[in-house]
């Protein structure tokens, strides 16, 4: 098996900080984003904390926009809980859910929604490979000129595994245009 | 494309035991901004969770500028429906986020992800900039989860060389605890 990039003549190196990991571009699918195992630069068990940017347009019939979440380790069950802070233009809400099956991150456009409008989103998911509770931070932006909403959310996966898995999904999948880029985030890996 | 180095890594449990602090000095001046990202739990034994704070030193401090010389915003939720902004002016605890309190299950722990702008430019009262938050065993009461969005101001417009982040009700931070100190450059 060949040494990852961030070994060299089997010296472990210090490389670039973050690293892109993976992409996906679904077209009337959800995502899923699968860690690699096998010690190269797609494991990520070497990685601190992963980081998602995305924009996404939702299949969902109808107007307005609909909520859009993930879930780790391919666990469906009610092992999560999210805290959410949004505005919408006229005013701020927050609202929270203790036992749930999923991690909301945001909202998105629905079909119906005027064309070309998508949503935009950054997740963050820390120090993933410890015995930890694993916390996510997210933020959401969804205009849809004139309405939409912008959002804030800190998630918990009441999991003490590992994240080799993210799933992420408005239900009925995102419609093409949407991208979602995967980065892992490394420590100080030299002293 | 930016380039964004690990400068340095915090482990809490290389200590053994709890910490009171988290600090790192000389602290180059070759990046455009920093980056700090956290993972923490405090030992308050009250509530769900605790405020982190920041401080900042320069080369006339030893190494950090513990007094009233900055100030702070945030937007915060607590665990229920309400929102709410909460602020210091010429404060020696200028708060940069949530973390979760050693109150209810060990397992929990808090993030935030701090930028410090500019850091190295001596003519601009340093600006940071942090979201982060927290959730606990305890659910959706008062004072035990957070989402928050916060900014702090140092005063003094010396460059950045050593940075501490601390809790403010509780005296040190748990076992398991880490942040990571980064770079980030053109």
């Amino acid at each position: 098996m060949a040494d990852p990039s961030y070994i060299a003549a089997g010296v472990l190196t210090d490389p670039e900080a973050w690293v892109a990991l993976a992409t996906e571009s679904p077209s009337g699918a959800n995502v899923e984003f699968v860690s690699t195992d096998d010690g190269q630069v797609g494991d990520w068990s070497q990685y601190m904390d992963l980081v998602i940017i995305g924009y996404a347009r939702s299949g969902v019939s109808g107007a307005g926009n609909t909520g859009v979440y993930f879930t780790l380790n391919n666990d469906g069950a009610s092992n999560y809980a999210w805290q959410q802070y949004q505005g919408d233009g006229a005013s701020a809400s927050a609202d929270a859910q203790a036992s749930i099956s999923y991690i909301r991150f945001g909202v998105a456009p629905k079909a119906g929604a005027t064309a070309n409008q998508f949503g935009a989103y950054v997740i963050q998911l820390s120090d993933i490979n410890s015995g930890k509770y694993k916390s996510a931070f997210c933020q959401g932006a969804c205009d849809l000129g004139g309405s939409g909403n912008v959002n804030m959310f800190v998630g918990l996966y009441k999991s003490q595994a590992p994240i080799s898995v993210i799933d992420l999904t408005d239900d009925t999948g995102f419609v093409a245009g949407s991208r979602f880029d995967l980065f892992g985030v490394l420590p100080r890996m030299v002293a | 494309m930016a380039v964004i180095e690990a400068i340095s890594t915090v482990y809490m449990e290389a200590f053994g035991a709890e910490a009171s602090y988290i600090i790192w000095d000389d602290i180059p001046d070759t990046y455009k901004h920093l980056e700090i990202r956290v993972s923490g739990q405090t030992n308050r034994a009250t509530y769900g969770n605790d405020a982190l704070e920041i401080r900042m030193g320069d080369d006339a401090d030893s190494p950090l500028d513990v007094g009233g010389n900055y100030s702070y915003i945030t937007l915060e939720t607590d665990g229920t429906t309400s929102a709410f902004g909460h602020g210091g002016v010429n404060t020696s605890i200028p708060r940069i986020g949530r973390l979760t309190s050693n109150t209810a299950n060990a397992a929990n722990f808090g993030m935030a992800v701090i930028t410090v702008m500019d850091y190295a430019n001596t003519n601009k009262s340093t600006t940071v900039l942090s979201m982060g938050g927290n959730w606990t065993a305890l659910g959706t009461t008062a004072n035990s989860v957070s989402a928050t969005f916060n900014s702090v101001m140092w005063y003094d417009t010396a460059a950045v060389n050593a940075i501490s982040l601390f809790c403010e009700d509780g005296t040190g931070w748990m076992r398991g605890s880490c942040a990571t100190l980064y770079g980030i450059n053109d």
